[in-house]
């Protein structure tokens, strides 16, 4: 999201904030991490090494990752994708077209799951509502299976 | 977005343990911690019974531990083993390159002469997406199958990406740069000089947690001189 203007990037920010509210408000989340919940300007994505540290942790203490990606762009949440798949956790990829995604994972999702590939969903992104009814039906699908 | 464990969770120190070198880490310094504090603390019990069963007790427990945390350690970050078959893995997004032909074929041409410049150094098993889906029409949309782009990667010695000056929306390169930097695999960047990173892989580059580095380029001249100058040590080898 650090592509986007200042306005754009307070509004998606806004509707992230609204899903992870509604995640914890009503489908029983207890924390949930957003590199961006920090982050008020797209300017303060400064590359540091911090940065990259508290989403490695976040990232290695996760039950599932979701990808909020409502347009084709430059994002580092694409690598923090590619982090999760070799971690193997459960991920939720959430766009408007399918086309938008880099086609590695377009194929990801028709490769399937296996031993090695963790269990990857490409749905459509809706209202901030909508969108926190399908990350918890997922966690139900696969984030629970994770914690046996 | 994933669950945050980071409020409440482990302390600092263990934190960056368990960045820095996984669960097999925390798990070697958790064992050689109570090894510690089992000798340190078994003398002050009166009782001599007591004494050797703490020492030797919290001893051997300490040191299970530090041999599954070994176990764990090679392993690697992601917990499975991995079998390397190719020397390095380059990686470039084509679109970024120009998305006309001329700009397609100048990017067929970086990798080529690239490949060509690390297989002088002995690098003879290189895999790289750009060659194995050269053509105009796929080189943005699924061709080839995720599972053997996955195996290449997994199967990497060494990554190597080639950033343009201004990086394409929807790259796969940034995918493929976060498995190779979860599982370790030493990486370079070579990126047009002044051309802004994404924020991840600029913090990766200033971390020391990761084994990334960065060099910059004008033209594939300098991209092949710096891998004559650097040999192996481009990777940090």
């Amino acid at each position: 999201m650090s592509a986007l203007d200042a306005s754009e990037y307070a509004d998606r920010r806004a509707e992230v904030l609204s899903v992870i509210e509604g995640l914890t408000s009503f489908h029983g989340f207890g924390s949930v991490y957003y590199a961006g919940a920090r982050i008020s300007q797209p300017e303060g994505f400064s590359g540091n090494a911090e940065s990259l540290r508290r989403d490695l942790v976040a990232l290695r203490s996760a039950r599932l990752f979701v990808l909020l990606y409502p347009a084709k762009m430059v994002t580092s949440a694409l690598v923090e994708v590619g982090y999760a798949l070799a971690l193997r956790l459960p991920c939720l990829l959430l766009v408007h077209d399918k086309a938008d995604l880099p086609y590695l994972l377009n194929q990801a999702e028709q490769s399937g799951a296996s031993e090695l590939i963790p269990p990857l969903r490409i749905s459509t992104l809706g209202d901030p509502a909508q969108t926190a009814s399908q990350i918890a039906a997922f966690r139900d699908d696969f984030g629970k299976k994770a914690d046996r | 977005m994933s669950n945050d464990k980071e409020q409440g969770g482990l302390p600092y120190g263990l934190d960056n343990i368990l960045a820095n070198y996984g669960l097999g880490g925390l798990v070697i310094v958790l064992g050689i911690g109570l090894m510690g504090l089992s000798i340190y603390k078994g003398s002050s019990f009166t009782a001599q019974a007591t004494q050797l069963g703490v020492v030797v007790g919290g001893s051997l427990i300490g040191l299970a531990l530090t041999a599954v945390g070994v176990v764990l350690l090679r392993r690697g970050k992601t917990g499975s083993w991995r079998t390397l078959r190719h020397d390095v893995f380059i990686a470039a997004p084509m679109a970024g390159f120009g998305a006309d032909e001329a700009g397609r074929k100048a990017a067929v041409d970086i990798v080529n002469q690239t490949q060509a410049a690390l297989q002088r150094l002995g690098l003879q098993r290189v895999y790289t997406p750009v060659l194995a889906r050269p053509e105009a029409t796929k080189y943005e949309t699924p061709s080839t199958g995720f599972d053997v782009e996955w195996e290449a990667l997994r199967s990497a010695k060494r990554y190597l990406l080639i950033l343009p000056t201004i990086m394409p929306a929807g790259t796969s390169v940034l995918v493929t740069a976060g498995i190779a930097v979860a599982l370790g695999v030493p990486t370079v960047v070579f990126a047009r000089k002044g051309a802004p990173l994404p924020y991840l892989i600029q913090g990766a580059v200033e971390s020391k947690q990761v084994k990334v580095r960065l060099f910059e380029y004008l033209d594939f001249k300098e991209i092949e001189q710096t891998i004559i100058n650097d040999g192996l040590r481009l990777f940090g080898e």
